[in-house]
């Protein structure tokens, strides 16, 4: 009998105009190669977020894996980042 | 002098030796006397030349080692009698043949008519009939250029004619066997035929239905020796495929098994030709409707998988998901469901610690939920939190609840902007709840908004 714990990264989504992407990580547990759990944490990636200047500073991938990085990397084009820049400073002054 | 008398020694009477009356042409005929006696009951007998001698009396064929007939032999009602035999040279028999071809023989018990020699035995005849000892039933009749025919005490069973043969009764054998397309067939009509066709064996009934009746089981065997159809007496039916079952009756249905994936397989329509021919499976009672209580149907028309209650579909899942009610709508279809947790980070802040963040999203909505800590913060910067576990839609503000531990009686709420993966806290008058205000304290917060 032998348990194991495995991490798959099993969704990684593109959505919306500013190409946020979701990122699915499932914790796999199994008993003898047969799985017993599949629990999911999510967490969302943005191009970057604003300084006390309003630059947009790029979000840090280094602790990302490699898959999601790479898709990262390939979607966050200049023109993202500054629609993505442009839309978080009308944030600031629309907030309620 | 004709005659030579011989006076006997006493009695006074005389003895003769007369020549015939007359001879032929004045011929001479000199006849010889043997020079001794012969044995008892010998005759005298001539060699054609004059010269007598003694010799076995014609009569006595009981000692005569080689008789023969001159003639043919006229038995003037008498019989020939030959005693119980065999074929061998001691024993009594009757030969034909220069080398003993045909022997008739009776051993004491049988009979025989032996042809052990060259050639066959052949019995020609108008007709050849074999009869009881009485002569009065016949066993075989051999017809020429008609039947041949077999009885049973005296009773015709077998009989050929120009197409065949017809047994009356029963037919017993070891086997029958019958080549390429001959048919056994049975019925007035021949109903029924079984044949092998020079590939393919065929039972085929063209009359009525077919049984197969068994005692017990009844088993379906292919490809030599492997289970095919297993029917078993009280008991199941058993479907196999290469050998493995697939599909068993039961006492209370039946049963499909495999080792490994396993499949059942409703194909209605296969030619794909958009008719409306749904594979259906039923769930029905007997009522007196006669309609399907339940059912499960695949829609090719509308591509929806549904289930039925009393006749109206209740749900059916298409491309776009859950569908109700049959709603063929896209956006009322529910597509989604996932729970798990995530990780709020403060944004351009410092750390916090996460207690405890879960999600649940159903559809396009999504609950979150969050308890968490904010570390010693002096910073004017919003108390925003970001990494939401989906994107919000472009649909506006979503509001939400919260609660924090400092900011006291001023009550505080969540807003996830659209198109972001933030989470907000607003002070109720819609002023911002900065960082500094939180540090090192809790705070609370939920909210329900929708994804893209």
């Amino acid at each position: 009998m032998a348990l194991t714990e495995s991490i798959e990264y099993d969704k990684i989504e593109v959505v919306g105009q500013y190409k946020h992407v979701q990122v699915r990580k499932a914790t796999v547990i199994k008993k003898d190669n047969k799985e017993l759990t599949r629990s999911f944490e999510r967490y969302t990636l943005n191009s970057g977020m604003l300084d006390a200047s309003d630059k947009l500073v790029d979000t840090d991938l280094s602790g990302e894996p490699a898959e999601v990085s790479a898709v990262c990397n390939a979607v966050w084009t200049t023109d993202v980042k500054a629609a993505w820049k442009a839309k978080l400073i009308a944030d600031k002054s629309s907030t309620p | 002098m004709s005659q030579i008398k011989l006076t006997a020694d006493s009695g006074g009477g005389t003895t003769s030796i007369k020549a015939p009356s007359s001879t032929t042409s004045n011929a001479d005929v000199v006849l010889k006397l043997p020079v001794a006696d012969g044995s008892a009951n010998q005759v005298l007998k001539t060699d054609g030349s004059g010269q007598l001698s003694f010799g076995s009396d014609i009569s006595d064929l009981v000692n005569d080692t080689s008789p023969q007939l001159g003639g043919d032999l006229d038995l003037n009602g008498s019989i020939i009698g030959v005693g119980d035999g065999g074929p061998n040279a001691n024993q009594e028999h009757i030969r034909f043949g220069n080398d003993g071809d045909l022997r008739i023989y009776h051993d004491g018990s049988d009979s025989y008519i032996n042809d052990t020699g060259t050639g066959h035995l052949n019995i020609t005849s108008s007709q050849v009939n074999i009869l009881n000892p009485a002569a009065n039933e016949a066993i075989a009749k051999f017809i020429p250029d008609g039947a041949v025919e077999l009885y049973h005490d005296n009773t015709k069973k077998f009989e050929t004619y120009a197409n065949g043969c017809t047994v009356t009764g029963n037919l017993n054998a070891s086997n029958v066997d019958l080549g390429d397309s001959a048919k056994a067939r049975f019925g007035g009509s021949n109903d029924l035929e079984i044949y092998h066709d020079g590939t393919n064996n065929v039972i085929l009934g063209s009359t009525g239905d077919l049984y197969q009746k068994s005692a017990d089981d009844m088993y379906f065997r292919v490809a030599g020796d492997e289970s095919g159809i297993n029917i078993i007496g009280d008991g199941a039916v058993e479907l196999y495929y290469d050998n493995s079952k697939k599909l068993a009756t039961t006492s209370s249905g039946v049963q499909i098994s495999h080792t490994g994936d396993c499949q059942l397989q409703l194909l209605a329509d296969s030619d794909n030709n958009g008719s409306n021919q749904w594979p259906h499976i039923q769930f029905r009672v007997d009522n007196t409707s006669g309609q399907a209580e339940a059912q499960i149907a695949y829609r090719q028309d509308n591509s929806v998988l549904k289930i039925d209650i009393a006749g109206t579909e209740k749900v059916g899942v298409n491309a776009n998901g859950l569908v109700f009610n049959g709603d063929t709508a896209a956006a009322n279809a529910l597509d989604d469901y996932e729970e798990g947790t995530w990780t709020p980070a403060l944004y351009n802040g410092t750390g916090i610690t996460v207690h405890s963040a879960s999600y649940t999203k159903v559809g396009n909505l999504c609950n979150v939920s969050a308890y968490v800590t904010i570390s010693s913060n002096s910073s004017s910067g919003m108390v925003k939190f970001n990494s939401l576990p989906f994107t919000a839609a472009n649909v506006g503000y979503s509001i939400g609840s919260a609660y924090t531990q400092s900011t006291g009686g001023t009550h505080v709420f969540s807003q996830i902007d659209s198109n972001s993966t933030n989470i907000i806290i607003y002070k109720t008058n819609g002023g911002t709840v900065y960082q500094s205000e939180l540090s090192g304290d809790y705070a609370l917060f939920s909210g329900t908004y929708r994804t893209t």
